[in-house]
């Protein structure tokens, strides 16, 4: 390999001297630091985007002489003038400096300050130490390939920055001509075996490292905003504002067959109480339902993209439950501590079984609550079935959507907030899922039939072995309950679009979008794309301490408990840090501490490749009166170093000389 | 060649011959440095390139000018043979000069009944090759074969070239046409190039002045004996290069070899012609040792020649100094 040639590096002439920063090693720290701060630059408020952004660009053109510096005092004042006055705009933008959000904000702008006032080569470590970190947050907001991408060349550059200070040979004719490529490659080839080296102790401590099954301690996300996928309410148009989203909600893959698409019913919240125009949760008790399942159990596992609720979109109806997680009465499965994270669960489902034909009669009281007043038409209409047995009841509302000439569109007129429904059923006639199932369940209520409106994702769209759900998928349909026969799935959606349950959302018109609907080249590479991300979940975001405990059983290790493997994981750590003892330190030439003794005493630092005698006569023109006494030094400490092997005793006269030397 | 050998001859100094370097001979020293200043009288104004051609010669190597016509090149060439009482011969190459010119060739001779060779101008101590590339490859490929090897097969016989062999090429790098530039491997072969370059003004109106500088160049006495050359060549090769020193000659190598620019880095055989060169300048500088400062004296004219542009394929002393600022002294 021809980079790994060992240069002498310069920092190993003793410390505490400090060495003149190269600008090319400069540069390619800005640019690597401003590589690696850009998601913040999208993520930050944008003052303070804009800030850290000023402050990068005043730093690269104080570097390239295209701006004056300013002085140092002043430099230093203005900049803790700006971190008090960022920390405090910050402060009130997030309420608190620690946590995700402010404590990466802070950071960042620290981190541009820190820039601006980079001098040394320390300093530069300093700021490639910080920006290895601030790569790692990025992790606290997604896990995706493109983050690990993204992390990957910030550290390439990082690496490649340190290179250019540790060996400035390799930057020797960098400014000149020759393609960039070829300039650059020699560097990015020894960045890139510095990461190579690094491969097998991250491999060691990705598969090693203790996976707690709960995090160490939980990140504070400010606000609700990243919460995304179904809400905890249903109201007209909540849905259909996800039905334009391709964003994956979750990937499914099963263990045997797949079901067909109109029993991929995946449960999200259940909507009990109806305000007349919204629906609202039911509190339901954590529970286990009577649910009897009469078909076959399907094994399958779900890798849920993080949507900050409690709630597993397990597949109707759930037989089995993953670590973690309990289920309610209402068949709602619930992981207690939020999705904060892609999270994988191993479940299984029976999509054939029947489910709470021994209802507390007391509890299904509450699914017959109807606000007063509200939508009076549909109430009326229902009312007119009430002589009927209620599984015809059930069927007579059926027809109305049947019978009635109703479109299923994802864009709907926008209906009044009083007696929407009405409206909707008896005027407008076109909706989108949650119209109907809404519609129904007020019908079924009024009809003296308890109903519910459940929330959750219908269909999936397969991409290879495993099923993909995106926010599209995301649906509302009615549950009913019968005496006898329990809670019945009823979807009044299938009665009006057959096609939209059969074939799932993306074979209707009007749903633009969708990477899927769009057919051809695109929608291969997006699912390609999308295959590629679901080996990353698998593989890397999916190995937690359950996979670990199993490797470790298939190691023979499977009877480490806990605290043997955090000891273990110390270990493994600690094992990082054997080349670093090992390596052997070339010993303190005791010569050449003394001569960047003297360049201290003369306060005149040495250019790296300035030969004693051109050092002499600067620092003879420095200081006149001593230029004689400064000479001979000098010509004493090449005489030492370069001439035949001193002896000890010349060696110590020689320290003792420059240690009593003093400028006047 | 008229002088009397002084009383120093090869391998007469055993501590010296051991590598442990002593102060160099005084006598011999003094007698370099008359030499010196007997050249700077005559190439007027380029004491440090009149140096480095020296410590060329002291290190064992031999020396490219390269320079346009008409600034002394061949004034230097022979007032060094002069000055050095070295015998002294001048080919001008041209495009049909052939082998056997330079070399010599046998020739049947009806009396003695037999093939006799005839030396050509290569038997001699300093050969001036004037224009080394408006030969043809062949020709010049016969000339750095003798430089390489120090002597001359013809006709199944080997002949040794005299001692001390030096050859002085020079070569004009404005002219490039109807010229066969030099492959790298035969630019190796010269250990400096040096470059002249135009006088200053006030070495230029004392040449004026003073009228041309030729003849008296062929009319210099000789200084030094080709015996004491020998003395002092080995003399140079006996200073000391301390641990040091050799990793900064290393680090100069390797760097040039990581540099993005150049065709390939400096040879193995390149390090030994640095370390040779700077031994030789710092012998010059009357020292026993070598310092980082000789190194990077002779350094341009030993590294420039031998490190070719990507781009360009000519000769980048550009890159040479950029390696000088670029490399740390340890």
């Amino acid at each position: 390999m021809t980079f790994s040639v060992q240069l002498p590096r310069h920092r190993a002439a003793p410390a505490s001297v400090p060495a003149p920063l190269p600008l090319p090693a400069l540069l390619a720290m800005l640019a690597a630091l401003t590589l690696c701060l850009l998601p913040y630059l999208l993520r930050l408020p944008w003052w303070a985007s804009l800030l850290t952004g000023l402050l990068l660009a005043y730093r690269v053109g104080v570097a390239l002489k295209r701006v004056s510096a300013l002085p140092v005092l002043a430099q230093s004042l203005l900049l803790l003038l700006i971190a008090l006055m960022a920390g405090w705009g910050l402060l009130a933008a997030f309420d608190t400096l620690l946590g995700r959000d402010g404590g990466t904000a802070i950071l960042v702008v620290l981190i541009a300050l820190k820039a601006v006032e980079t001098r040394t080569g320390r300093d530069l470590q300093t700021l490639a130490l910080l920006s290895f970190f601030v790569t790692v947050t990025h992790f606290f907001y997604a896990q995706d390939t493109v983050t690990a991408l993204h992390a990957l060349l910030s550290v390439t550059g990082l690496c490649a920055a340190l290179t250019l200070w540790e060996r400035p040979g390799a930057l020797a004719g960098l400014p000149s001509a020759g393609s960039a490529l070829a300039r650059f490659s020699p560097l990015l080839k020894s960045s890139g075996g510095v990461l190579l080296r690094a491969l097998p102790l991250a491999a060691a401590l990705f598969v090693l490292f203790p996976r707690p099954d709960s995090p160490l301690w939980q990140m504070p996300v400010s606000g609700g905003s990243s919460a995304s996928g179904l809400s905890d309410t249903v109201n007209p148009g909540g849905i259909s504002s996800l039905a334009l989203s391709d964003e994956v909600a979750f990937r499914a893959q099963f263990d045997g067959p797949v079901p067909p698409s109109d029993q991929l019913y995946w449960r999200g919240p259940v909507m009990e109480f109806f305000d007349g125009e919204t629906w609202r949760l039911g509190g339901s008790p954590r529970q286990l339902p009577d649910v009897t399942v009469r078909g076959p159990v399907r094994a399958y596992t779900l890798t849920v993209e993080p949507h900050q609720r409690a709630w597993v979109l397990a597949l109707d109806a759930p037989a089995s439950l993953p670590d973690g997680t309990f289920i309610t009465q209402n068949l709602q499965v619930i992981k207690p501590s939020r999705i904060g994270a892609r999270t994988r669960f191993k479940l299984s489902a029976a999509t054939d079984y029947s489910y709470g034909i021994n209802a507390d009669p007391a509890w299904l009281m509450r699914n017959l609550q109807l606000p007063e007043r509200s939508n009076p038409r549909l109430r009326e209409l229902a009312r007119s079935w009430l002589n009927l047995p209620p599984a015809e009841r059930v069927q007579a509302g059926l027809n109305v959507f049947r019978q009635g000439d109703f479109t299923y569109t994802l864009n709907p007129p926008t209906l009044p907030t009083v007696n929407g429904m009405d409206t909707f059923v008896f005027s407008t006639r076109r909706g989108f899922c949650e119209h109907y199932a809404s519609a129904y369940a007020i019908m079924m209520r009024a009809a003296g039939v308890p109903a519910r409106v459940v929330t959750g994702y219908q269909g999936a769209e397969a991409n290879g072995a495993y099923q993909i759900v995106r926010q599209a998928n995301a649906h509302a349909w009615t549950e009913v309950w019968l005496a006898g026969q329990g809670w019945l799935r009823i979807d009044p959606t299938a009665t009006v679009s057959p096609d939209r349950i059969e074939r799932g959302v993306s074979s209707l018109k009007g749903a633009p979008g969708l990477a899927a609907g769009q057919g051809g080249l695109l929608a291969g590479l997006s699912l390609r794309l999308d295959a590629l991300q679901n080996l990353w979940n698998t593989w890397v975001i999916g190995y937690d301490g359950a996979q670990q405990r199993q490797l470790f059983a298939k190691l023979g290790l499977g009877q480490l408990g806990d605290w043997r493997l955090t000891l273990f994981g110390a270990a493994a750590i600690g094992l990082a840090f054997v080349p670093l003892l090992l390596r052997r330190r070339p010993p303190a030439e005791p010569l050449s501490t003394a001569y960047v003794l003297l360049t201290r005493r003369l306060k005149l630092p040495r250019e790296l490749h300035e030969p004693g005698s051109a050092y002499a006569e600067r620092a003879a023109g420095r200081y006149p009166g001593q230029s004689g006494r400064i000479r001979e030094l000098i010509g004493e400490y090449q005489r030492l170093r370069y001439g035949p092997e001193p002896t000890a005793e010349q060696v110590r006269a020689f320290v003792q000389a420059v240690r009593d030397f003093r400028v006047r | 060649m008229t002088r009397t050998l002084p009383k120093v001859s090869a391998g007469t100094d055993p501590t010296r011959a051991g590598g442990g370097a002593g102060q160099p001979d005084v006598g011999l020293s003094s007698l370099v440095a008359a030499t010196l200043a007997q050249l700077d009288r005559v190439i007027l104004g380029k004491s440090g390139q009149v140096r480095l051609s020296l410590a060329c010669l002291l290190a064992g190597g031999h020396l490219l000018l390269e320079d346009v016509p008409g600034v002394g090149k061949t004034t230097l060439a022979q007032a060094i043979a002069a000055s050095l009482g070295l015998h002294f011969s001048r080919l001008q190459f041209t495009s049909d000069l052939l082998p056997a010119d330079l070399l010599g060739v046998s020739i049947y001779e009806p009396a003695a009944r037999e093939f006799r060779f005839h030396e050509g101008p290569v038997f001699t101590q300093l050969l001036l090759a004037d224009e080394i590339n408006r030969a043809t490859p062949k020709t010049q490929s016969a000339l750095l074969e003798a430089m390489e090897e120090r002597q001359v097969s013809e006709g199944g016989t080997t002949r040794p070239l005299p001692t001390p062999f030096f050859v002085i090429a020079t070569q004009n790098p404005a002219s490039q046409l109807g010229t066969f530039a030099l492959p790298e491997s035969q630019l190796d072969r010269f250990l400096m190039t040096v470059s002249l370059g135009y006088p200053d003004p006030r070495a230029e109106r004392e040449l004026l002045l003073a009228g041309g500088r030729r003849d008296a160049a062929r009319e210099l006495s000789a200084v030094l004996t080709p015996h004491a050359l020998l003395a002092a060549q080995e003399s140079a090769a006996a200073v000391h290069v301390s641990g040091a020193l050799a990793d900064y000659v290393l680090a100069l190598i390797t760097a040039s070899r990581a540099h993005p620019d150049v065709q390939a880095g400096l040879s193995p055989r390149a390090a030994l012609g640095l370390l040779s060169a700077a031994r030789a300048w710092a012998w010059l500088a009357g020292r026993a040792h070598v310092l980082p400062e000789d190194v990077q004296a002779v350094f341009g004219s030993v590294a420039a020649h031998r490190l070719l542009g990507r781009a360009t394929g000519a000769p980048s002393p550009a890159v040479a100094a950029q390696l000088l600022s670029a490399v740390a002294i340890p």
